[in-house]
């Protein structure tokens, strides 16, 4: 009925969209859209608002640096018209580091593109919607979750041929939790674009090799995912790789489409990684990139063990099970297939020391995301081996409700680049400072400066973008030394104003504003 | 009121509508359920319209002002409804 009503109004449409629209009406007569699939949605809707958009319902600004980091990135892509490939937030700062390219241990590479169509992604989401970027970086997590679990809803649907295990997987699969060190799917980081379409190209890779029609689909989405995010694009490589080692008969009747694919991954490697040099250079190169060391020394088995308290235990366990009963079938068996692939590199992280073609952080994520998809199906296999139906559907609602509950178990360890009460401060600076005015503030509030109050930073903490280690200890030092260091250190950056959350007596800064335990000096 | 309005709209152009005009050429000979054609529309309506804009910008320097990418979604929606026409379906 809701159907129905739904076309009557969207036919009369005289747009090209209108016109298209005529044609879903014979779909409509096949009944597609049952009430159940309509029922799927509205869940998953509910529950993405639930686990990801109502954490910003106690606060309304970012939770993550690389969060204020994507949102300058998209506010200077707005403002300047074009993509840019510098650090918006310290233009003309002597500390000047070109996006992270230090900070990752890539030295001498152009990463100034990296991630670049996931800002533009963000800027255009803005421009459309009217939101402001600042805003926007509040509703786009939620949108990107809703995506990435009706993306497993398809996926298993059509590994399955049935909605319940879709429906489960895609629930769990919501429940990734959101750390600071690992990230997630809370913030507006290019990582969460990637996983938001990491299950829905395995269904493309799968039915690309059913129907041609899929291949423009699946290349467009994997180039999308490629600029958006590398490293949720390259980690396919030992995924799909593995698929295809336990299926040597796709590469027999692909032959020509793995050529395609592959000649694509050379043309979006050279708009990643522009060709410099020599062959042998640049090859050498790519191996660099896609090499990542370990920098922090690690309890080898904190590695192993932490899974289980990560995704959560019953999580845990139900995607053991759901990855036995995965490997029974051929398509199915993509999704503990790749399981595996990423343990090989969480295993060489482990015991070589280096994780190669995504930084560790990320394959954990990766890996945690594909076994809550397994989990769901693990549960489904639970369901219907209990006889009694109405235990079993107790028992899955009972585990569900505390899985979805579990999402916000590192909330509170998020910490936060500004307090609730930093905001008007630092809106005061918009409103009363000069637009080429430098502020001078704690590395960390400084990303927040540079996005509210639109001013130049001296330093910013590390992140998607980064200013020199040098910058950040000297602004450390001003703000914990003694009254010489400060003056030395004024000299030396010559800042205009002073962001303080205490209050600093000196000949040389005059108090102008003074508001929620926040202090605005500017230097004579 | 507007804002909402506005919000939603513009949305719904940015992430829906040209994958969808897309997919219903693509698909059209194929049985698709509703459920996959929105996936699908979402998946390709992002793509298209972050590498189309992506492409002209660091190719052609076409500024990205909302003149502009209205213009590139529209062109991107009207491409397949072109086709479809041409191919004696209107």
């Amino acid at each position: 009925m809701l159907n129905s009503n739904l076309l009557q109004l969207l036919k009369p449409l005289s747009s090209p969209v209108g016109e298209l629209i005529i044609y879903v009406e014979p779909i409509k007569r096949r009944n597609i859209l049952s009430n159940r699939s309509l029922v799927c949605i509205l869940i998953l809707i509910s529950l993405s608002i639930y686990t990801t958009g109502s954490i910003h319902f106690d606060y309304r600004l970012p939770f993550h640096a690389d969060e204020w980091h994507n949102i300058k990135i998209a506010q200077e892509i707005l403002k300047e018209k074009k993509l840019v490939e510098y650090n918006p937030f310290l233009p003309g700062n002597p500390y000047y580091v070109n996006f992270n390219e230090e900070a990752h241990g890539v030295a001498n590479t152009n990463s100034a593109m990296w991630e670049l169509n996931y800002n533009l992604f963000i800027a255009l989401s803005s421009l459309f919607t009217g939101i402001s970027p600042l805003d926007t970086g509040l509703i786009l997590p939620t949108v990107l979750v809703f995506i990435l679990s009706f993306n497993t809803f398809i996926l298993v649907r059509y590994l399955t041929k049935n909605d319940l295990p879709a429906l489960l997987s895609a629930i769990f699969v919501m429940t990734l939790k959101s750390e600071v060190f690992f990230l997630g799917p809370w913030f507006l980081v290019a990582l969460s674009f990637g996983m938001a379409f990491l299950p829905l190209i395995f269904y493309l890779f799968l039915k690309s090799g059913v129907s041609n029609r899929y291949i423009p689909v699946f290349l467009l989405v994997f180039a999308a995912t490629t600029l958006a995010h590398p490293a949720s694009a390259v980690i396919f490589i030992p995924m799909l790789a593995l698929y295809m080692i336990f299926n040597p008969a796709i590469i027999r009747r692909n032959k020509n489409k793995l050529l395609g694919s592959i000649f694509l991954l050379l043309v979006l490697l050279l708009v990643v990684v522009p060709f410099e040099g020599s062959v042998a250079g640049y090859i050498a190169k790519i191996l660099k990139i896609l090499t990542f060391p370990r920098s922090i020394p690690m309890n080898r088995f904190e590695v192993v063990m932490q899974f289980p308290v990560y995704m959560g235990v019953i999580a845990f366990g139900l995607s053991i099970f759901g990855f036995f009963k995965a490997m029974m079938d051929n398509e199915t068996k993509i999704l503990p297939l790749s399981v595996d692939a990423l343990l090989f590199i969480i295993l060489a992280y482990i015991y070589l020391g280096y994780a190669f073609f995504a930084p560790y952080e990320r394959v954990v994520v990766y890996i945690s995301e594909i076994l809550l998809i397994l989990a769901g199906i693990g549960l489904y296999h639970v369901y219907r081996s209990i006889k009694i139906q109405k235990l079993a559907a107790a028992l899955v609602i009972i585990i569900l409700v505390f899985q979805v509950n579990s999402i916000f178990t590192y909330k509170e360890d998020i910490p936060l680049v500004i307090e609730p009460g930093e905001y008007e401060p630092i809106l005061w600076l918009k409103d009363n400072t000069p637009p080429d005015a430098v502020i001078l503030a704690m590395p960390r509030a400084s990303a927040a400066i540079g996005v509210i109050a639109d001013r130049n930073v001296v330093s910013l903490i590390r992140g998607r973008l980064g200013s020199s280690e040098d910058s950040v200890n000297k602004s450390l030092d001003f703000f914990r030394g003694n009254t010489g260091t400060r003056e030395k250190i004024l000299a030396e950056l010559k800042p205009d104003y002073i962001y303080s959350k205490e209050e600093i007596s000196m000949s040389s800064l005059k108090l102008v504003h003074g508001e929620n335990k926040t202090f605005i000096y500017e230097v004579r | 009121m507007i804002e909402i309005l506005q919000a939603v709209l513009g949305g719904i152009f940015l992430v829906l509508v040209p994958g969808t005009a897309w997919c219903l050429l693509l698909f059209k000979k194929e049985k698709k359920d509703i459920l996959e054609l929105a996936a699908l529309s979402i998946a390709l309506s992002i793509s298209l319209s972050t590498l189309s804009i992506f492409f002209l910008n660091s190719l052609l320097g076409v500024r990205i002002t909302l003149i502009n990418a209205g213009i590139v979604l529209l062109v991107l929606t009207g491409i397949p409804v072109l086709i479809w026409i041409r191919n004696g379906n209107i």
